[in-house]
């Protein structure tokens, strides 16, 4: 451990980070453009320069390791190093550096979709000149050119600081990239007929500290001031990986990663970050509606919850009764089920549907849905995917689909003979799917991004999602359905309905508020949850009675109660 | 007529003289540049079928490979002439007329730097120094260094190539 006086101040350099690394560690900030955390270090773009005393020339610190010096030899007794940032020779170099950065740069932030978030015109602003000496004509590079499926690259933009190749060389392992030519002429290029087409091709844009990377389905979309950013968390598998949501004017733009390191780190997959462009081609219903005479039709809220609680609510044995659950339903969404199921159909039902897909050793988890731990935790039964969904159909008179297209890509034929012995059909999701089109009752319901809830990921890590736009009024989270379901209850006679007590129905709502009321994320129950992991290392042996405590309440018992 | 890459990647001589070049280097992929260097002396020039083939020998990424290939002067990767007509640019060959040189050069044979005649029998390149600073202007015609050139002088050497 070596002591460095940097600025007047002291800061402590572990012997395996850089002077760049402790810098940052100590809130001294120094710009840099190569360096980045989780790639190696190269020292490309030497816009770190520092001045070391003692040192011939100045050094960049994201490459300087500082060694402990003998007693005798320490600087003032005391310090191993001393360093200058903000020197008059610093100061001169930084200008430089970023002079020839933007020597053959187009200056294009007018047209540029980095503009805004771009590290150059950050620095240049702080660090740089107003004005360029040089006085001929810029060279000129390839320019739009196409690298991969989903990534354009701009030449005369790139500062060549070689973190995208890094990226695809460390990360990825697939080496797509390289510079080629040298000097002026450098720039990055893929060999002969191949492209950049892996999986996480797109955080080459998000790393690319310049305009020189960008990626098609944001290109041209919006400038970056005007976007609305929200944290929220993947819905694509049960990695669950933390993203910033940048919304305008209620439209999903863009989805970014967010550094979290005990999830994701830096980065996410392509096709989860995608997903905010897939669900704009869905088809969606903003209205609950009904079948009569064969046509799905619109109704007013009210009157069509009490035609739909009339028909199930204990008019079935819970034998005839299949419900399929989704790992896209957040823990307040199963919780809340749990409840309606138990006032229902008088016991709690439910299978969650387990669709499984391919995995690779960086990000992408097998589980294709994000809540299968939440779903595990509360005590419910799994199912594996499309091929049993008959038979958790078969026979059962009625049927609720949740928050899943069980019947995507099934001939028409052949879902009339599945439900053949099926009475009612209710589906509720937030897109109207093919499976909701064959239903009796569907409810449209808030998307991912358009609820607050949290989120239990591969590793019991739990997240919160947050509502990053509005959905129409119309569109409700689950919870919001039982809700209003359960009051609808309160109201009603229904016979045969003994269990649905006055008092019961009270102390539901009162979980149900709790769930809208608790921020988990600042409360106490992610430390007290960590004790619980600990006591207990198969997550699998945690039940919904070890998470009592904090107000999820436990079979047959409701929190309300005591 | 040298050979094609697929009858130079499939001749037994030629394969034992790269598994010869990798052993030599304490690890493989130091003896990129040899095995660079041992096509384009084979064949003329460095294709990427080949670029491909010691990226999978050295087990480097192709893109790899063609970063070093366009980063060294000295390696072509497209077919060159049978004569490689280098002029020297660096400042000392400049005073001494190695500007007008390149430019006598250039209409002579009708092509600009970088670009091969279209009989396929000489490439013109601009290079840096050939390390003849007190005899320029100095221009390399593939072996042979030639210095003191002038316009006169090219148009000698020039008939005698053939």
């Amino acid at each position: 451990m070596a002591l460095v006086l940097i600025d007047g101040k002291e800061i402590v350099v572990n012997p395996e980070e850089t002077l760049l690394q402790a810098a940052l560690r100590q809130n001294i900030y120094i710009p840099y453009y190569c360096y980045h955390p989780s790639l190696s270090i190269v020292g490309q773009c030497r816009m770190c320069l520092v001045k070391v005393e003692g040192a011939p020339k100045l050094l960049t610190a994201c490459t300087t390791y500082v060694p402990e010096l003998p007693k005798e030899k320490k600087i003032d007794g005391k310090y191993d190093m001393k360093i200058f940032t903000k020197s008059e020779e610093v100061k001169e170099a930084q200008r430089g550096v970023l002079e020839f950065l933007l020597l053959n740069h187009p200056l294009d932030c007018p047209i540029c979709d980095q503009a805004g978030e771009c590290q150059l015109q950050i620095y240049s602003y702080e660090y740089g000149n107003s004005r360029s000496e040089f006085r001929f004509e810029k060279l000129h590079a390839p320019k739009r050119v196409d690298l991969g499926e989903h990534i354009v690259y701009d030449a005369e933009r790139c500062i060549k600081c070689t973190r995208c190749i890094r990226f695809c060389n460390e990360v990825t392992k697939s080496g797509e990239l390289t510079l080629i030519k040298r000097g002026v002429h450098t720039y990055v290029d893929t060999f002969e007929g191949k492209s950049l087409n892996n999986p996480y091709s797109i955080c080459t844009a998000d790393i690319c500290p310049v305009g020189a990377l960008t990626y098609k389905e944001f290109r041209f979309k919006e400038r970056v001031w005007f976007l609305q950013a929200t944290n929220s968390v993947c819905p694509e598998c049960s990695r669950n990986c933390s993203i910033r949501v940048d919304t305008y004017k209620g439209e999903i733009m863009r989805i970014v990663p967010r550094f979290n390191p005990s999830v994701n780190g830096y980065f996410m997959c392509d096709y989860g970050r995608l997903v905010s462009e897939r669900i704009k081609n869905k088809e969606v219903r903003e209205i609950p509606s009904l079948r009569e005479k064969g046509i799905l039709e619109p109704r007013m809220e009210k009157g069509f919850y009490k035609i739909l609680l009339s028909k199930i609510t204990r008019k079935y044995e819970p034998k005839d009764v299949a419900v399929i659950l989704s790992g896209r339903m957040t823990n307040e969404e199963l919780e809340s089920f749990k409840v309606f199921s138990l006032i229902v159909f008088g016991e709690i039902l439910g299978d969650v549907l387990y669709i499984t897909g391919e995995k690779d050793d960086i990000l992408v988890k097998d589980e294709k849905r994000a809540n299968y731990c939440g779903a595990k935790f509360f005590d419910l039964k799994f199912t594996k995917a499309n091929e049993n969904i008959k038979n958790i159909i078969k026979g059962k008179k009625l049927v609720i689909s949740i928050r899943e297209d069980i019947f995507k890509g099934i001939k028409e034929e052949q879902v009339k003979e599945i439900l053949s012995s099926v009475e009612i059909f209710v589906v509720m999701d937030a897109f109207f799917t093919e499976t909701a089109k064959m239903s009796n009752f569907y409810i449209p319901l808030a998307s991912w991004f358009e609820m607050e809830g949290t989120t239990f990921n591969y590793d019991a890590h739990l997240q919160k999602i947050s509502k990053c736009v509005s959905p129409p009024k119309g569109r409700k989270p689950f919870y919001d359905v039982v809700s209003l379901m359960l009051n609808l209850l309160t109201e009603m006679e229904i016979k045969d309905f003994e269990t649905a007590k006055e008092k019961e129905i009270e102390s539901v709502k009162k979980v149900l508020d709790t769930f809208k009321e608790r921020d988990v994320m600042k409360g106490g129950f992610v430390p007290w949850f960590k004790e619980v992991k600990n006591a207990i290392p198969q997550l699998k042996n945690i039940s919904l009675k070890d998470l009592a405590p904090l107000g999820f309440s436990a079979k047959g018992k409701k929190d309300g109660d005591n | 007529m040298s050979k094609s890459v697929k009858e130079l990647l499939s001749d037994k001589e030629f394969i034992r003289k790269v598994e010869k070049l990798k052993k030599l280097y304490p690890e493989e992929r130091s003896s990129l540049l040899a095995l660079l260097h041992l096509c384009q002396n084979e064949i003329s020039y460095i294709p990427h079928e080949f670029q491909e083939f010691v990226a999978k020998e050295l087990n480097i990424s192709p893109a790899h490979i063609k970063g070093v290939v366009t980063f060294y002067e000295m390696f072509f990767d497209k077919p060159k002439g049978k004569y490689l007509i280098q002029v020297c640019r660096t400042l000392p060959c400049m005073l001494a007329g190695a500007e007008i040189l390149l430019e006598h050069i250039s209409t002579k044979l009708g092509i600009q730097p970088g670009q091969t005649t279209p009989d396929g029998k000489y490439t013109l390149v601009n290079v840096e120094c050939l390390a003849c600073c007190d005899k320029g202007p100095a221009i390399m015609i593939n072996d042979n260094l030639y210095t003191r050139v002038t316009p006169d002088e090219f148009d000698n050497i020039l008939k005698e190539l053939k």
